[in-house]
């Protein structure tokens, strides 16, 4: 009798097998979410990192007074699970003429939860609509009403925002103004 | 023949086995999805005719999803187009979305208003505590079915809602101990970011792949469930909607009438790069919505996490402290546990609805509610304890004691991990990482002049742009050395140095591979290690913030941004951070005078006298 139990669980077992491996199989997308992203342990290779597709443009002449902030989508490549092997995603951005006449760029993602913030010009707009009174012109978040301030390299004033908005490295030849990269970081 | 030890050990061993066994069999029999147990209470009272409810209102939702499905086109460009062509073009389109929606809404109600009655009238007693596990589950697969289903639509508030959910579990990533804030080994985990790149698609936009993924899921979160019901019912042979057919009617009727007086919104086309203002989630995740808004994010996916946590462990709670009661008045911690929950839900949702929330100055009233309530709970209890006159009753409220004073000793921490993150500012994990390095600091050589070269080249008001998955010298290589010049490079090179110097504690961490192989495969130092994994700078950071010498004169305190550490607490926050300890000596007092009670009565009185 015990030989007969045991040669049950064996058939069993041996039943189970396949079906357990086609469920594995089933399971195996999830498997993306123990693949280490970076190292050190780096047994699956390098991480996802998206890279800049073109430059995009502007003149000095497109700023003609400080304060005047000009929205920009920005291309980056994607790794992805499609036929091309990437996709390409749009980051919007804005640029901005400082009052000294430094010409900054920011994602207009927003860091917190990823909607994209709005360029306030008028702090009574801002203190009407975010919950906040700033000192000059700043990005606002109509989702959860985080403030940055431009003028201090987009530092958080206000809103539960953990950090200022990635940058965008801008390179300036003579007239032109070239927005070429996009800080590293996060989703949001 | 077997000793006897053995025979104790192995059968005390299958006790144990057959116990758990037993317990779980028991509380598996009893499970209720649809009130399936209530039959005869449904009769009497509307709120056991819940169950029922919901699962007739579930088929019409299916039923007219499927109608629906005829007609959308679950495509970035079509799916907006397709839901004008269902409500102004198709007959009766209008109306089976309105009972779709409104179909929805109802299934959330019902649910929750479920498990309300399910705390209030203590229904997982006795032996029924997974009851309330699996009524949440039906909650949580309605609410997530909710969400993936008001994403079709395409619109506005669709769009932004979903990119909010989606993004909020990137802040998994900071989590302590599990999350890649700076861990030494699991920083590479990145679990977060994969979730939100699993839900949205690659670099966490909303595309094409996040309507195909959601449109998937809303199907399979009914789907799937339904095969499941289904054996259940077939197993236990329970009647699938023991409600009468004038019920019946009544809640169809319901739902057809509110979906023509009130034809379901369609709102503005998505526009992936305007996000409007005001932009609200749909009702039901509105309370979390404005959670969101008053919390460092971090906290507040933490919060997400626990709310589903603590609804199941709070059955198992109760059932240790109040054992089989089920009055309400001698049930008060989890009757004001539940009343708080409730009232944090609707005010919130009260708060953002009309836009009076300031997220400057609310919180300290929000924390104070939240724990004191439970405080009061705990104290109400504890009167009801002490009120016990009898001996032999009041010993038995000793393991109550215990678990109340244990669930106000957890505030207790809680109250020390805010006191230093209020004062300083900084998150729980560089908190605890500034504890590991004091505990050691002490074999570091040299220690003064590194910590002082580690605030050299990364001054303090540079926290929050430092990186949190960059080694530190490569945060000083990239951002400050181009900004501070030769200075910052010399501190450097000194730090390095200081590096390489062995120390008596460095078996503890030689071993662990670093996040540059190529550069720098091992740590070199205990030094090394605390260096590059910025505790050093952490510990230097929180013993400036925490200093009161380097509190300005002149407070510079901008609407919650403050350049002027260690920074006051607000004074409203006391009330619950004492309330946690007074509720604490008293729980842990009362189990004492329980205890002596137990000995009292324990103790042999001589009941014959000696002379007898």
């Amino acid at each position: 009798m015990t030989e007969g139990t045991s040669r049950r669980i064996l058939l069993k077992t041996a039943a189970a097998l396949p079906l357990a491996f086609t469920f594995g199989l089933l399971a195996s997308p999830m498997a993306r979410f123990l693949r280490p992203t970076m190292k050190p342990l780096g047994v699956l290779g390098p991480s996802d990192q998206p890279s800049a597709l073109e430059d995009v443009a502007f003149k000095e002449s497109d700023f003609p007074e400080e304060w005047t902030c000009l929205p920009f989508m920005f291309k980056q490549t994607y790794k992805e699970y499609n036929p091309e092997g990437m996709e390409v995603r749009k980051i919007p951005g804005f640029v901005v003429k400082l009052p000294g006449g430094d010409v900054v760029a920011y994602s207009r993602i927003c860091p917190h939860l990823g909607c994209i913030f709005n360029f306030v010009k008028d702090p009574q707009e801002c203190l009407k609509g975010y919950n906040y009174l700033p000192k000059g012109p700043v990005f606002a978040c109509p989702c959860h009403l985080s403030v940055y301030d431009i003028a201090q390299g987009g530092k958080v004033v206000s809103g539960p925002a953990p950090r200022p908005p990635r940058r965008f490295d801008v390179q300036k030849e003579g007239d032109n103004i070239k927005i070429v990269s996009l800080e590293a970081g996060g989703i949001a | 023949m077997p000793s006897t030890s053995q025979a104790g050990v192995s059968g005390a061993f299958l006790g144990a086995v057959s116990r758990s066994t037993d317990w779980l069999k028991t509380r598996i029999n009893n499970i209720d999805i649809f009130d399936e147990h209530y039959q005869l209470e449904a009769k009497t009272n509307p709120f056991y005719a819940l169950g029922p409810i919901f699962y007739l209102v579930w088929f019409i939702v299916i039923a007219t999803g499927l109608v629906l499905m005829m007609w959308y086109i679950p495509s970035k460009a079509n799916a907006y187009d397709s839901i004008l062509k269902i409500t102004h073009e198709i007959p009766f389109g209008v109306l089976m979305r309105g009972v779709h929606k409104y179909g929805a809404d109802a299934m959330i109600i019902a649910a929750t208003m479920r498990m309300f009655r399910m705390f209030i009238l203590a229904d997982y007693k006795p032996g029924k505590e997974f009851n309330i596990a699996i009524g949440l589950v039906t909650v949580l697969l309605c609410l997530y079915s909710g969400l993936t289903g008001y994403l079709l639509i395409w619109n506005q508030r669709a769009f932004w809602a979903t990119k909010v959910f989606a993004t909020f579990p990137t802040y998994m990533d900071q989590f302590p101990v599990m999350g890649d804030f700076y861990q030494p080994l699991i920083k590479s985990l990145h679990l977060g970011w994969n979730t939100a790149e699993f839900l949205l698609g690659a670099g966490g936009a909303i595309t094409q792949e996040t309507i195909t993924r959601f449109f998937s899921i809303h199907l399979a979160f009914s789907l799937i469930p339904l095969i499941f019901v289904e054996l259940y019912f077939y197993r236990t042979g329970f009647p699938r909607m023991p409600i009468s057919w004038l019920k019946r009617s009544i809640v169809t009727l319901m739902l057809v009438i509110v979906a023509i007086i009130l034809p379901a919104a369609i709102g503005g086309r998505s526009n992936p790069d305007v996000t409007p203002l005001p932009i609200l989630s749909d009702w039901y995740f509105l309370g979390l919505y404005q959670m969101y808004k008053y919390l460092e994010p971090v906290v507040a996916t933490e919060i997400t996490i626990l709310i589903p946590l603590t609804v199941v462990a709070l059955p198992f709670l109760d059932v240790a402290i109040t054992g089989p009661e089920k009055d309400w008045r001698k049930r008060p911690f989890i009757f004001m546990v539940t009343i708080m929950g409730l009232v944090n839900w609707v005010m919130f949702s009260f708060l953002i609805i009309y836009n009076i929330a300031n997220i400057h100055n609310d919180p300290p009233y929000w924390r104070d509610f939240l724990w004191m309530m439970g405080d009061v709970g705990i104290i109400w209890q504890l009167w009801l304890i002490w009120m016990e006159t009898d001996l032999k009753a009041r010993a038995k409220h000793f393991g109550a004691c215990i678990v109340m004073g244990a669930l106000a000793a957890i505030q207790f921490l809680t109250t020390i991990a805010y006191y230093f993150m209020a004062k300083t500012e900084m998150a729980l994990d560089p908190l605890m990482h500034q504890f590991a390095y004091s505990l050691v600091r002490w074999a570091i050589p040299n220690v003064d002049h590194v910590e002082g070269l580690v605030r050299k080249v990364c001054p303090a008001s540079a926290y929050t742009q430092l990186a949190y998955n960059m080694d530190f010298q490569d945060i000083i290589k990239t951002r400050f050395i181009p900004k501070g010049g030769a200075e910052v490079q010399q501190g450097l090179d000194q730090i390095v140095q200081s590096c390489q110097q062995s120390t008596p504690l460095d078996f503890l961490v030689t071993w662990i591979p670093t996040f540059t192989p190529e550069t720098h495969p091992h740590y070199l130092s205990l030094t090394d290690f605390m260096v590059t994994n910025r505790w050093m700078h952490d510990f230097c950071l929180f013993g400036d913030r925490m200093d009161p010498a380097n509190k300005l004169a002149s407070a510079n305190v901008v609407n919650g941004v403050i350049q002027n550490y260690p920074l006051n607490i607000p004074d409203l926050d006391w009330g619950w951070m004492i309330g946690g300890v007074v509720a604490m000596v008293l729980a842990f007092g009362t189990a004492y005078w329980c205890r002596a009670a137990g000995e009292q009565k324990a103790a042999p009185t001589p009941a014959v006298p000696e002379a007898a």
